[in-house]
């Protein structure tokens, strides 16, 4: 559900991985796109340093960057479980409307496609002005309606650190989910996957950062600036 | 100004954290805090010699330096703010003696980090517009800024940030040793991994002049010269906006 790049020391596996997977099961695996799969977040929040860290030239984030214009934004599970990276947007009330968007594209700035990376719930109602600067906040009342309108029974996305990993939210209508434990080394959070077997019943699995590798063994690279 | 801090900072005890909210990291009573800071400011700033009709202006600078209330999270940004209130209380009020400015990094500065650091922790401000462990820290950048320059020409290799933990006198000495050992307070040992520019800096050949050197150059291009991070700076009479 998006944001597998950006912040942490490991991007460039991360999502070298999930691509792997998805080649290699690519009925199996679904890659959503987050607000941090784009050219302009990468390059401040990380992933495009990394890269240049890793590699000592862009060539691998350039790659990168426009194979995520392809992500597809949403994803529906058994048509009862709607999966996206943010939430909702006031540009969107039905599923079709989201079929019918160009979504192939570096994320804009405003507008459905940026919304439904970008939104989060809250628990005032209706819309409101996100703090984020890209997308909006929706209440309960927002959640209930696309869900009633669209037949689904619930809306599962992350963006938002969760300290339990996962997080009932709008009477059950929304669930976030946060898969990445001590996010940033330094918030303490355990990190969380929803599994769902044939009966669509779902189980959270909660889960602890891997324990750290030992001594630096890192060969120092001096920085630009440093030189 | 020490006096200032340590009222600011007194105040985190009468703000504590409320219960933790879904959405934001950050927890809302700070901008509690912030609210009360506000108020108190006024009699603050008299207090340290600054002129009435330069208190507005000057509490509206001191406002822009403990982290945003709207996103609450604490940034670059919000240290160069402060370092534009020691300017105007040199250069433009010339409140500080011109031999003493020089030492403001080291017996000033301390205070105002040790608060933001307070404010950062006590009500889980984030990292704003991080670059995660590529960047030199969550929060700072003065404490390397100005460390490395007072450790130039000591005995003390740049090398020495990687041991795990930082010994004590290293810390309770010097600057840049203090930074390091906080983030490997919150962060535990592998500098490579969580800090690796850290890491990297520590290899830089020439030593601390090289490191002193490229942290002014990285300070200028990285948070003066970005206009994401200044943009929420405050400009008026006494810090004026030349275009």
């Amino acid at each position: 559900m998006g944001d597998y790049v950006d912040r942490g020391y490991y991007s460039v596996e991360t999502v070298t991985a999930l691509v792997c997977l998805k080649v290699r099961y690519p009925h199996r695996v679904t890659i959503l796109r987050g607000n941090h799969e784009s050219r302009q977040i990468t390059q401040v929040y990380g992933f495009y340093d990394e890269c240049l860290r890793k590699y000592g030239n862009a060539n691998v984030w350039k790659n990168f960057t426009d194979m995520f214009d392809y992500l597809p934004l949403t994803a529906l599970v058994e048509n009862t479980i709607f999966c996206l990276h943010g939430g909702l947007s006031p540009s969107i009330d039905t599923l079709d409307q989201i079929r019918a968007l160009d979504r192939v594209q570096e994320v804009p700035h405003e507008g459905p496609m940026c919304d439904l990376l970008w939104s989060d719930p809250d628990d005032r109602c209706g819309w409101g002005i996100s703090p984020r600067g890209a997308g909006y906040t929706f209440g309960n009342d927002i959640s209930d309606q696309f869900n009633h309108t669209n037949n689904v029974t619930l809306i599962a996305r992350a963006h938002q650190l969760v300290m339990e990993g996962y997080n009932w939210c709008h009477d059950r209508n929304v669930v976030t989910i946060f898969s990445a434990p001590n996010y940033c080394y330094r918030c303490g959070n355990q990190a969380a996957i929803m599994e769902l077997d044939e009966q669509r019943n779902y189980t959270f699995l909660q889960f602890d950062p891997a324990p750290r590798r030992g001594e630096d063994h890192v060969t120092k690279k001096t920085p630009d600036y440093f030189l | 100004m020490t006096a200032l801090l340590a009222a600011l900072s007194a105040l985190t005890a009468d703000v504590p954290p409320g219960p933790t909210t879904v959405g934001r990291y950050g927890n809302a009573a700070f901008r509690e805090w912030h609210a009360r800071a506000t108020t108190a400011l006024p009699d603050l700033v008299r207090a340290v010699g600054v002129a009435d009709g330069d208190v507005a202006e000057v509490v509206d600078l001191l406002g822009l330096c403990w982290g945003n209330t709207t996103r609450l999270d604490f940034g670059s940004g919000h240290e160069a703010a402060f370092l534009v209130v020691l300017f105007v209380l040199s250069e433009k009020l010339g409140l500080v003696p011109r031999e003493q400015d020089v030492h403001l990094p080291l017996t000033l500065l301390p205070h105002y980090l040790s608060l933001t650091r307070s404010l950062q922790t006590t009500y889980n401000l984030e990292p704003a517009g991080s670059h995660g462990v590529w960047g030199l820290d969550d929060f700072a950048f003065l404490p390397f800024l100005f460390g490395a320059a007072q450790l130039v020409d000591t005995a003390v290799p740049p090398a020495a940030v990687c041991t795990h933990p930082i010994p004590v006198a290293l810390v309770a000495d010097y600057l840049y040793f203090d930074a390091v050992a906080d983030i490997y307070r919150v962060k535990g040992p592998g500098l490579s991994t969580h800090s690796p520019m850290l890491y990297d800096v520590s290899g830089a050949v020439g030593g601390w002049t090289k490191v002193a050197g490229g942290m002014l150059k990285m300070y200028r291009a990285e948070v003066w010269g970005k206009r994401v991070v200044v943009q929420h700076l405050g400009f008026g009479r006494l810090f004026p906006w030349t275009g």
